[in-house]
């Protein structure tokens, strides 16, 4: 069985009465590149507030390395590396300021590192915060999230704002700094594009439930469209597994998931002459899950 | 976590803040100083350091939103929050090295004020000035401070957070003001009781604004505001404060105002049954269009003892009546106070008049009473004329006595005379002759709850089986109380409360507790009545203010209410609940000394003041009487 870096088990949590996390449960293996999916609003980041500590859930409980978040907060932020989407760092300070101003909290902060990764990222340790630019900003939080060399780093749509050039930098310095080293990256965002080179577990959130989590290639291959021409006697709401129907003139396109050759056969015999199987990127696989209509339309 | 790094962050963060505070509070003590300079007497500051450390309260405010700012900032919170930090520590380290900050804006002007004055003032410093002016902006400046920053970590928005704050501290400064909370138990040891309230607050509001600014930064509570619903808030603030201040002040309302004629005495107001008579010589009738005086009689009459019809060799007024060759005389009840019996067509009074000598030069002379008889005085058209004399002297029981102390109570056609600490009991059915019934000796009682008033405490049942046992309560307690610090007041009224068949009665304490007591009779044998205490009303700081010129004591109870008044203030109390005493109305007349206060039979107060011309300082004019006319308030 793989080893886990972060357990999430039953977590809920409400803010005042609006609900917006309603038992999410999610393995994250150790060494993984774990993509975290969901639209805006679903409660990514709620999650990975409470994952810090930062926030207390009604129930459920956050498992980072082993040590329960809310019970032993300092001892887990101590071992993880973070970086908030959109965050904002004091301005006035320069950069070398700002690097020894964190460095304080960490008793293992490895300020050799902390250089080379300045130097990679292009970082002019004499200016001041507030005169970079967004992906120097961005570069920089990456820094300090990764200074003190942690075992697990949680990325909060990190590249939230980035032009497409510093958004693929960005992504490069990530891979080159951490999928090698063997350290476990939790990487939340909406773009899908932007997860589906680096994750190789995917995990998607939906209002406030967890409704996929499976290794990236596993996902692919287990979600297929199908073209066909249904039979007037054929009846789909009974098929297992549909995520999303759509009629396109006397055709329908269903979208399936956890496909097999059981569930071709089935299909191919509800079609009139044979039917065409189309394999989904992230973008499209991520769209049928949270979209999708599960056959509803066809039914009626 | 490194402790050097965050002092260093923190002073960063707040030092253009600091540097234009500081400016701005040396701005007045400097320019005051160069003008002194100018002027030749030397470079220091004087009133104007006083000037400028009263904003320093306001500039604590501000450098509390500065130093947690930004820090708070929800993207920026999310930053440093994420690092393994303390967060109760970090707080806390940010609390200090602003309050630092703040007090080194207060200590500056002081300090120059303080260095100024010795090097180039002749006449050195003023230790007044550091003993009383400096301790109270610093303390205020602690709490402003405290506040912003609380305010602060909840509302983060610096100039809200401000406003919110600075609103809240005036809000708790003006609250003892309005609010009858007991902080006594725990300041009045410490210092002076009206600014107990002050210290406790603000002691405690540092310290519970520290606490929650903690709690509120750990667990990430803060609240979103706009300027409308803050705009509400203060609305409401005003509108508790203003509703507070009504229900302390001011409140009872004026119906009738008339300057009336004066004569001698303090313009009392007796009962004539159901009836009110002022100074002795008018009715006073109350209607829709308010109150008029009617004569008692026919004409102008003058009322007995004191006349006009001639005056001694020293210029004072002769006695008009019965008196004792060779003695000074002293009535009961004084200052032109009566007891009046309605008798139809005919109006008594009855009076205790004692008869003293004096042995030895004042103010070391000797008074012997002797004599001390009980009279009855009929009204015959143009005067009151005494009718019928009891010599009542072996109420004296002590022959040397220094003192004579006298009460009075008329129950239907049975009256009680006390007279130290004797009684007799008359009957009074013709007042024009007083029939002896009864006589005791030394039977009554002074009584007083001990200093821990919620101990057990007794009072002698009079022993009087005439009345029933409800009126030899209400009797027992009304002419022992006080009895032996001054003349009873109770000889037309009671300071008993029956209500739910529950008897209570009340204290107003200025020297031990500062509120008013309600007591509960809570059983009784052939002997005593057995008494406990039962709850109060402390006085604010307000009513203590409007108070000062004269204790309050109690004047009477009547229907469920308890009015008090001392020389310039009226309050009426709710006493009918035996768990809280709730104030009802508060009248105040700053320059008046009220002399007397009657309560009319449709429940409309009357009160009779003097307009005391000292009060404005202008001695050519005399005194003058006014009668108002009062809305009880419900």
């Amino acid at each position: 069985m793989t080893e886990s870096a972060i357990t999430i088990e039953g977590l809920h949590f409400s803010y005042g009465k609006k609900q917006v996390l309603k038992g999410v449960d999610l393995e994250v293996p150790k060494g993984s590149i774990f993509g975290f999916l969901g639209r805006n609003g679903t409660g990514k980041t709620t999650t990975i507030k409470t994952l810090l500590g930062l926030q207390k859930p009604r129930s459920g409980r956050c498992i980072i390395g082993g040590l329960d978040s809310f019970t032993e907060t300092l001892e887990v932020r101590r071992r993880i590396g973070f970086m908030a989407e959109d965050q904002q760092m004091y301005g006035w300070m320069t950069i070398s300021r700002i690097i020894k101003w964190v460095a304080g909290f960490y008793p293992g902060w490895d300020y050799k590192f902390a250089d080379e990764l300045a130097d990679m990222l292009g970082l002019p340790k004499n200016t001041k915060v507030k005169a970079l630019s967004k992906g120097q900003n961005s570069s920089l939080a990456l820094l300090l999230a990764l200074g003190h060399r942690p075992d697990i780093v949680i990325l909060d749509d990190p590249t939230l704002g980035l032009d497409p050039i510093a958004r693929k930098d960005f992504l490069r310095h990530v891979i080159e700094l951490l999928q090698s080293n063997g350290v476990t990256v939790f990487f939340s965002s909406h773009l899908l594009y932007e997860i589906e080179p680096v994750a190789d577990h995917i995990a998607i959130l939906d209002k406030g439930v967890i409704i996929k989590a499976s290794r990236t290639e596993q996902l692919r291959e287990s979600v297929r469209k199908f073209v066909l021409t249904p039979k007037p006697e054929a009846n789909f709401s009974e098929f297992a597994g549909i995520l999303d129907v759509l009629k396109v003139g006397g055709n329908v396109s269903i979208t399936v998931e956890d496909c097999d050759d059981e569930k071709r056969t089935q299909l191919k015999g509800m079609s009139t002459n044979g039917m065409t199987e189309v394999a989904l990127n992230l973008d499209e696989i991520f769209e049928a899950y949270v979209i999708g209509n599960r056959g509803r339309e066809l039914s009626v | 976590m490194r402790v050097s790094g965050i002092i260093h962050q923190q002073i960063c963060q707040i030092k253009w803040h600091l540097l234009a505070c500081l400016g701005l509070i040396m701005v007045l003590p400097v320019e005051e100083a160069v003008v002194n300079l100018r002027a030749g007497d030397g470079f220091f500051s004087d009133g104007m350091t006083l000037v400028a450390i009263i904003f320093g309260p306001l500039l604590a405010g501000l450098i509390a939103c500065a130093n947690v700012q930004g820090d708070l900032n929800e993207k920026r919170y999310i930053f440093w929050r994420s690092k393994p930090a303390n967060v109760k520590f970090l707080i806390t380290l940010k609390f200090i090295i602003g309050l630092v900050a703040s007090l080194l804006i207060i200590a500056c002007p002081v300090v120059f004020h303080f260095v100024s004055n010795i090097i180039w003032n002749e006449e050195g410093i003023d230790k007044w000035f550091f003993k009383f002016y400096v301790p109270l902006p610093i303390l205020i400046a602690i709490m402003t401070y405290s506040l912003c920053f609380a305010c602060n970590v909840l509302v983060r928005k610096t100039a809200r957070a401000w406003l919110i704050g600075m609103l809240t501290g005036c809000f708790l400064l003006v609250l003892p003001f309005m609010l009858p909370l007991d902080f006594k138990d725990f300041v009045s040891d410490v210092m002076i009781w009206s600014w107990g309230p002050y210290l406790a607050i603000m002691l405690i509001t540092p310290a519970a604004a520290f606490v929650f600014a903690l709690y509120a930064a750990k667990h990430d509570w803060h609240l979103k505001t706009n300027l409308k619903s803050l705009l509400w808030a203060g609305a409401g603030l005003v509108f508790i404060l203003m509703m507070l201040f009504s229900s302390q002040v001011a409140n009872i309302k004026v119906l009738q105002e008339k300057e009336i004629e004066f004569d001698f005495g303090q313009g009392s107001l007796n009962y004539a049954g159901s009836r009110v008579v002022y100074q002795g010589d008018s009715y006073i009738d109350d209607d829709k269009d308010g109150f008029s005086l009617q004569k008692i009689g026919s004409g102008n009459v003058r009322a007995y003892p004191y006349s006009n019809i001639g005056t001694d060799s020293a210029g004072h007024r002769i006695h008009y009546g019965p008196s004792v060759a060779g003695y000074s005389e002293e009535i009961y009840p004084r200052h032109g106070n009566r007891l009046y019996k309605d008798a139809g067509n005919e109006i008594f009074f009855f009076s205790i008049h004692a008869y003293y000598r004096s042995e030895g030069q004042p103010p070391l002379h000797k008074r012997f009473y002797e004599k001390v008889y009980l009279r009855s005085y009929k009204h015959t058209g143009n005067n009151w004329m005494p009718v019928c004399e009891l010599d009542i002297s072996d109420c004296f029981t002590n022959k040397i006595s220094p003192y004579f102390r006298a009460a009075m109570r008329l129950i239907d056609n049975r009256l009680i005379a006390c007279v130290n600490n004797s009684y007799v009991l008359v009957d009074v059915t013709n007042p024009g002759e007083l029939k002896l019934i009864d006589k005791k000796l030394d039977v009554l009682q002074r009584f007083r709850p001990s200093k821990d008033r919620k101990k057990e405490f007794s009072i002698p049942l009079v022993p009087i089986e005439e009345f029933g046992l409800e009126e030899r309560i209400r009797l027992s307690i009304d002419l022992n109380y006080n009895f032996n610090y001054g003349d009873n007041e109770f000889y037309d009224s009671s300071i008993v409360d029956i209500h739910d068949d529950k008897l209570a009665f009340f204290f107003i304490d200025f020297l031990d507790y500062d509120d008013v007591a309600r007591f509960d009779v809570i059983r009784w044998d052939d002997e005593k009545i057995y008494c406990k205490y039962s709850n109060s009303r402390p006085f604010t700081i307000l009513e203590s203010v409007t108070g000062a010129p004269g204790r309050f004591s109690p004047k009477f109870v009547k229907n469920g209410k308890l009015y008090c008044h001392n020389s310039n203030t009226l309050m009426v109390f709710d006493i009918r609940s035996n768990r809280r005493i709730r104030k009802l109305g508060h009248f105040v007349r700053m320059d008046y000394d009220i002399q007397d206060m009657a309560v009319l039979e449709d429940g409309n107060i009357l009160l009779c003041v003097r307009w005391d011309p000292e009060f404005i300082r202008d001695r050519s004019n005399e005194d003058k009487y006014y009668l108002y006319l009062l809305k009880n308030p419900e």
